[in-house]
């Protein structure tokens, strides 16, 4: 039965515009941002170890370019500060894939159904989890191919990339899940862009950052901030490993955050699933 | 018949305001059971609460004998409450494709005798979003219809509609209610067309159900009558008698007769008193509506 709602989920989720603008987006930056590192000496200048010296920025630019391999790629897509957009995407097409039954009131046809509630929070998270994998996939491939029009081998660091873009998921999972929170309980489109709006920006980080500066914790709560763990996570070879000066996030440090908030907003999104009234 | 639905003391607050309260109704099986009541009443609250749509303060729920809980029925149900709730950017297919794989029904031919039900089967790839209202809401009875629903809950599908899309919605849930075998629970507020179909009725108002009844109680507790009024009374009053066999029949004054039974068969009276050669000067038939004895019972208009 579980199978079923997910094949109808899958289905969905295949026909669902928001996925292919999304995912087109995303390619139209990396376009954008492959033009621009071909010709923008400051990016090549930080990329040089120790300084460019006495180079020439012709040359410069040319030792420059052969460094911009998949991980230089990723790492902007999913750690600049600011931008993250790969997150912003798919929270944005995450907010409109939740919100769609409620918002056309198809749901109502389906709550009298036994378990209905379960299956619907598993079936729809799979299928994000999915789509996020998709997403992922043609996002690597585009980098594969940028790669290769710079004239540079494709070689991936399985060993680095797979731990990192693992990392991102379960950020962009715990994301899905902080989402279905907003739509389960305010249960409107709004709400819910909204929401992936502001987290995938990380206003939490913004609020965390204001919060430290009273200084009433003994602690900084913006290192436990989990977007802002995500924007330092380290990828070597990316333009934040050059940038970035202070010590690099690991696992150990991200994935209690992230899988916390993912059974965190799981547990209340199935609470208010089974609480609140539908007001479709 | 056995009870497919009942309701004991079921209760929705908002707040401090009671949107239904202590509400008892009954739904024998294969019914077709209409909701009665003006906007506010509480019909909604009560249909959305048996859909699991929203919970209930206090109360229960019964299905088939068996105590509802958590809102998970224990019978398969399809509602149609509010709104449509459809995919706008898909085609009627598709929309009832979604909900049957996501209830097992892949069969052939399976959504082309739901489409054929609600007569959508020519709608092709044409967009949920660009049917007309009757259609929208046929498409909605039919999503309702995906699992064989042994209940169907309609809550006022017929509004907005014009007559003959309202006699083609009737003519299907008739249909439905005779060869699916789905008990049908339907709210409605244009009560004379639910006076056409339902077998059983609900008045309920400011959240509480007043009255049940079934239509054979509806015929009988009618003020409907037909006066006669003529200077050779006695006569007439003695030709029904023996001639229609009618013994609820009342003098008022010296030339007037009420009588209260055989409305339906007031051709037949007239004919009898004409054949008789008796001198009629006025003969009137009254024939209270639904509407008339929901109005007699709720003091007021219907919305």
């Amino acid at each position: 039965m579980m199978g079923r709602y997910l094949s109808m989920d899958i289905r969905r989720m295949l026909r669902t515009r928001s996925l292919y603008i999304s995912m087109l987006v995303s390619l139209i930056f990396l376009a954008f941002f492959s033009i621009a590192s071909y010709f923008v000496t400051g990016i090549a200048s930080d990329m040089m170890p120790g300084g460019h010296g006495p180079l020439p920025p012709s040359e410069m630019l040319v030792q420059a370019r052969k460094m911009m391999n998949i991980n230089y790629f990723l790492g902007f897509f999913f750690t600049l500060p600011g931008l993250r957009l790969l997150h912003m995407l798919l929270a944005l097409f995450a907010a409109g894939f939740l919100s769609k039954e409620h918002h056309t009131g198809y749901l109502k046809n389906m709550l009298s159904i036994p378990r209905m509630r379960e299956k619907w929070l598993v079936s729809k998270m799979v299928t994000l989890l999915l789509a996020s994998l998709l997403f992922y996939a043609v996002f690597l491939l585009a980098c594969m191919i940028t790669v290769l029009l710079f004239g540079n081998a494709v070689e991936i660091a399985w060993g680095q990339v797979g731990p990192f873009m693992g990392m991102q998921l379960s950020v962009d999972m715990a994301l899905f899940a902080l989402i279905m929170l907003v739509v389960t309980v305010i249960q409107t489109k709004t709400a819910a862009v909204i929401s992936a709006l502001m987290l995938s920006f990380n206003m939490q980080g913004l609020l965390y950052l204001l919060l430290d500066q009273i200084g009433f914790l003994p602690f900084r709560l913006r290192d436990y901030g989990m977007m802002n763990l995500a924007g330092q996570l380290s990828l070597p070879g990316s333009l934040m490993s050059f940038l970035s000066e202070g010590e690099p996030v690991t696992a150990a440090r991200l994935l209690p955050l992230s899988l916390g908030w993912l059974a965190v907003a799981l547990l209340l999104s199935w609470l208010a699933l089974r609480r609140v009234d539908y007001k479709g | 018949m056995s009870e497919l639905l009942s309701t004991s003391k079921l209760s929705k607050r908002y707040g401090k305001k009671f949107a239904l309260h202590d509400a008892d109704i009954h739904i024998p099986q294969g019914e077709i059971y209409g909701l009665i009541g003006r906007n506010g009443a509480g019909k909604t609250t009560l249909l959305k609460l048996i859909n699991s749509q929203i919970t209930a303060t206090s109360g229960e729920i019964h299905l088939k004998g068996q105590k509802m809980r958590f809102g998970v029925p224990t019978i398969r149900i399809g509602a149609l409450v509010e709104s449509p709730g459809l995919y706008p950017d898909c085609s009627a297919r598709e929309n009832l494709v979604y909900k049957a794989i996501a209830l097992g029904h892949n069969k052939p031919g399976y959504i082309d005798r739901l489409l054929s039900i609600v007569e959508l089967s020519d709608t092709g790839k044409k967009k949920a979003k660009q049917f007309s209202l009757g259609m929208k809401q046929r498409l909605s009875i039919a999503l309702a219809l995906v699992d064989d629903p042994e209940l169907l809950i309609l809550d006022e599908p017929i509004n907005g509609m014009d007559p003959q899309g309202i006699k083609d919605i009737r003519e299907m849930l008739v249909k439905i209610n005779r060869e699916m075998g789905a008990t049908i629970l339907i709210s409605s507020h244009i009560l004379d067309e639910l006076a056409k179909f339902a077998t059983r009725y609900g008045i309920i108002k400011d959240g509480k159900v007043l009255r049940e009844f079934t239509r054979e109680q509806l015929e009988q507790e009618n003020r409907s009558d037909i006066r006669i009024e003529s200077p050779q009374i006695e006569q007439i009053e003695a030709a029904l008698r023996e001639g229609m066999a009618f013994t609820r029949m009342q003098r008022q004054g010296d030339n007037t007769l009420l009588v209260q039974e055989g409305v339906e068969r007031h051709e037949q009276v007239s004919r009898l008193l004409f054949d008789k050669g008796l001198y009629v000067s006025q003969f009137y038939v009254r024939h209270e509506s639904l509407e008339d004895y929901f109005m007699g019972l709720t003091g007021g208009t219907v919305q």
